[in-house]
C-alpha cells in the first residue's frame, strides 16, 4: 500500500502546471487594491483622530478661556467694541495686586437712557505672598466707583458693587498682579470648591451688558440650507437565493466597487437649541467592476440521492462577456434621494461645534448601466431599469464636525455611514445585492438671518 | 529579476514583499505559482477551476505574508494555504460526494490515458480524475499525510467513510495501472 502511496506523492512533488497569465494580473489588481483600501483606513483614522484632539484641546483650552468662544456671549471680547466699551484682558505680571477676572474700561460715557441698568458683581481674590489664597472681603456700599485698594505688601480682596448707567467714566484697573498667580489662581480654584464657585460666577460688567444683548445668528435664526459634495467609497455584500449560487466570483462586486461623488442640498430647522431635523434633496452614485469570467453553481434540490452523505447534482459553467472572458464590465447605478433626519448638536454655539446625524433616505433609482447575469440561459446580459427596484430606503449616520467660517457660514465635514435595507435588484433574480456607502462629506451651511 | 532571485531567501523576499515591492511580489508568484496549481489541479475537476483555487490561494498568501515567521519553509506554508483553500471551496461548492461534470475514471478511454506509467503528469493526470470525493481523500490522505480521523474533520464526514473513499480511489488507480489485474479479478470474480 505504501509504495502505491509513495509513488504518487513523488510524482505530486515534482508536478508543475504553467498558469495562464492572466491570474497574476488579478492577484495583482487585487494586493493593489486592498492597499488602497488599507491606506485609505488609516488616513481617515488619522484624520478623525487628529480632528477629534484638536476639538478636545480647542474645547478644553476655551473652556479656561471662555472669552475666547467667539459665539460665547461671556467671553467675548470683540464684541464689546459694539458696544463702545472696551475690555481689557491682560495679566500683567506685577506683584501685590488683586486678580480680576477681567479688567473693564467704560471709554465713552454714555447716557442712561441708553445704556441698561447693569449691575455686576467684580470679586477679585486675594493672594499673598505666600500664594495664599484668601477668602473675599466684605463688599463695600455701592456707588462707590474707584474700588481698589492697592496694598504694598499683599493684595486685597474686594467685592464691589457698580451701576454703569452712571454717565461718569467709569474704570477699574488693577494694579497689580503677583508674577504667577493666575496659576495659582487657577490651582487654588481647583482646590477650593467655593472659590472656585467663585470664579465662575463673575460676570464682567460689558459682558454681563453683551450676554443680555446680543446673540448670534446662529441663536436667533432657526433655519439653515446646507449644500455638499461626498467622495463616496461603496461595500455591497452579495447572497444567493434559492438554487444558484455564484462561488468562484472572487473578484465579486462588494471587493470590487470604484469611488463614486454623492451630492445633497438640504434644509434645516432647529427646533430646540440643540437640535435640528432635515429633509433635501441629493444623488447617490454606486459604480462596480465585475469579472467577465465568473462560475456558477446551480443545485438542484429535485434529485437528491440520499447515502452516508447526501448528494447533490451540481451543474457548473463559465461565460464570458462580449466574448472577452479576462477583461471586466463595468455597471453603474444613480438614484435620487429624499433624506429626512435630526442633528443633535452637542456644542451649539460653539466656533467648533460636533453634532450626531442619523437619517432615513428614500431614493429612487434615476438610471442603470451595465450588465446583469442570467442563471437561466448563463449569459450576461445589458441591464434594464426594470431589473433594479425602482424605490429603496436607506438608513444611515453621520458624525459631524462644524467649523464657523463666518457667523452665519460654517463648514462641515461628515463621516457618514449609510445602508440600503433591500437588494439593489428586484426580486425575481437571485442574487441579492445589498449596497453600503461610507461618505466624507464636505458642506458648506448657511444659516438665513 | 533572476539577479533578485540568486540573491534573496525567502525571508528577504517576504521582507521585501511586505515592503510592497512589485518585483518582489512578481518573483515570489512565479517561482510558487506552477507547483500550487499542479497542487489544485489535484483537487479541482478543471484547469478553470483550478486556476481559480490557485489566484484565490495568492491572494490569501499575500494578505496574510506577514504570518509567515520564517519557520519552515516558505513553499511548504503557501502550498499548504493552496490546498486549504481548495478544500474550503469544495466544500462550499460540492456538498456531494460525485459530480456529475466528472467522467467517472473507468469510464475514461484508455487512449487518453499516457501510456508511460512513470510519468509525473499521467499519475497526476489520473488522480484529477478520479471521482470527486474519493480524489479529495486520496489526496488528502496519500499525498498530504493526513490520518482519516483528521479527514473526517476536515470534510465534516466520518472516519469510516475516508477510509471507505480511500480504498476506491486505489482500486480505480491500480485498475489503470495495471489493466491485467483488473481482468484476472474480473474473471476470477466470474470463476
Amino acid at each position: 500500500m505504501d509504495e502505491l502511496n509513495d509513488r504518487f506523492k513523488k510524482s505530486a512533488e515534482n508536478f508543475s502546471l504553467i498558469p495562464s497569465d492572466g491570474i497574476w494580473k488579478n492577484v495583482e489588481t487585487e494586493i493593489r487594491r486592498r492597499e488602497r483600501k488599507r491606506r485609505f483606513i488609516i488616513i481617515f483614522l488619522t484624520g478623525a483622530a487628529i480632528l477629534i484632539g484638536g476639538l478636545f484641546l480647542f474645547i478644553n483650552f476655551s473652556d479656561k478661556h471662555p472669552e475666547l468662544q467667539k459665539n460665547n456671549p461671556a467671553g467675548s471680547v470683540q464684541n464689546a467694541a459694539q458696544e463702545n466699551i472696551s475690555v481689557k484682558k491682560d495679566y500683567p505680571e506685577k506683584e501685590n495686586a488683586a486678580i480680576p477676572q477681567v479688567s473693564a474700561e467704560i471709554k465713552n460715557p454714555v447716557n442712561s437712557k441708553t445704556v441698561p441698568q447693569i449691575k455686576h458683581q467684580a470679586t477679585f481674590i486675594s493672594v499673598t505672598e505666600d500664594n495664599n489664597v484668601s477668602e473675599p472681603l466684605n463688599p463695600k456700599p455701592s456707588g462707590q466707583n474707584n474700588s481698589i485698594i492697592n496694598n504694598p505688601t499683599t493684595s486685597q480682596i474686594i467685592s464691589d458693587e457698580i451701576t454703569t448707567s452712571s454717565a461718569a467714566s467709569i474704570s477699574i484697573k488693577t494694579d497689580s498682579i503677583v508674577a504667577n498667580a493666575k496659576d495659582t489662581l487657577e490651582t487654588k480654584a481647583v482646590k477650593d470648591s467655593a472659590l472656585a464657585a467663585k470664579s465662575d460666577t463673575i460676570i464682567p460688567d460689558t459682558l454681563i451688558a453683551l450676554k443680555d444683548t446680543t446673540q448670534t445668528p446662529a441663536q436667533k435664526s432657526k433655519w439653515s440650507i446646507v449644500i455638499g459634495i461626498a467622495p463616496t467609497l461603496s461595500f455591497s455584500e452579495q447572497q444567493e437565493d434559492g438554487d444558484y449560487q455564484i462561488i468562484s466570483n472572487y473578484r465579486d462586486s462588494s471587493d470590487n466597487t470604484l469611488l463614486t461623488w454623492n451630492y445633497r442640498f438640504a434644509v434645516s430647522y432647529r427646533f430646540i437649541p440643540r437640535m435640528e431635523v432635515f429633509t433635501g434633496i441629493g444623488v447617490i452614485n454606486f459604480s462596480e467592476e465585475i469579472l467577465s469570467k465568473q462560475a456558477v453553481y446551480r443545485y438542484d434540490t429535485n434529485t437528491i440521492i440520499v447515502g452516508p452523505s447526501p448528494t447533490i447534482i451540481v451543474s457548473r459553467g463559465y461565460f464570458n462577456i462580449n466574448g472577452d472572458s479576462t477583461g471586466t464590465a463595468r455597471n453603474k447605478f444613480s438614484w435620487l434621494e429624499i433624506p429626512i433626519g435630526v442633528c443633535y448638536d452637542f456644542f451649539p454655539d460653539h466656533k467648533l461645534n460636533i453634532s450626531l446625524q442619523p437619517e432615513a433616505s428614500f431614493n429612487k433609482l434615476m438610471s442603470a448601466d451595465g450588465y446583469i447575469y442570467n442563471y437561466e440561459t448563463l449569459i450576461y446580459e445589458k441591464i434594464k431599469v426594470s431589473d433594479l427596484k425602482s424605490w429603496q430606503v436607506s438608513y444611515g449616520i453621520g458624525i459631524s464636525f462644524q467649523y464657523a467660517i463666518l457667523k452665519n457660514l460654517h463648514f462641515e465635514f461628515t463621516p457618514f455611514y449609510k445602508n440600503f435595507q433591500n437588494s439593489i435588484y428586484d426580486d425575481p433574480y437571485p442574487l441579492k445585492q445589498h449596497l453600503q456607502q461610507t461618505e466624507l462629506r464636505l458642506s458648506l451651511r448657511y444659516i438665513i438671518k | 529579476m533572476s539577479v533578485i532571485r540568486n540573491c534573496l531567501n525567502d525571508s528577504e523576499l517576504v521582507k521585501e514583499c511586505l515592503k510592497g515591492k512589485y518585483d518582489s511580489q512578481k518573483l515570489l508568484y512565479e517561482q510558487y505559482a506552477p507547483r500550487m496549481l499542479g497542487v489544485c489541479y489535484r483537487y479541482a475537476s478543471s484547469r478553470e477551476e483550478a486556476e481559480d483555487f490557485m489566484q484565490e490561494a495568492f491572494i490569501t498568501v499575500f494578505r496574510k505574508l506577514h504570518q509567515w515567521k520564517g519557520e519552515g519553509e516558505l513553499g511548504a506554508w503557501i502550498r499548504k494555504i493552496a490546498v486549504n483553500t481548495s478544500l474550503n471551496n469544495i466544500k462550499a461548492r460540492h456538498r456531494f460526494l460525485e459530480s456529475s461534470n466528472t467522467i467517472p475514471i473507468d469510464q475514461i478511454p484508455d487512449n487518453r490515458v499516457m501510456q508511460d506509467q512513470g510519468n509525473d503528469s499521467m499519475l497526476m493526470e489520473l488522480v484529477h480524475q478520479l471521482p470527486a470525493g474519493c480524489k479529495t481523500v486520496f489526496n488528502l490522505y496519500a499525498i498530504e499525510g493526513y490520518s482519516h480521523e483528521e479527514i473526517g474533520k476536515l470534510l465534516n464526514i466520518q472516519a469510516g467513510t475516508s477510509r471507505s473513499q480511500y480504498l476506491k480511489a486505489r482500486r480505480l488507480l491500480m485498475q489503470k495501472l495495471n489493466p491485467e489485474l483488473t481482468i484476472k479479478l474480473n474473471s476470477d470474480r466470474h470463476g
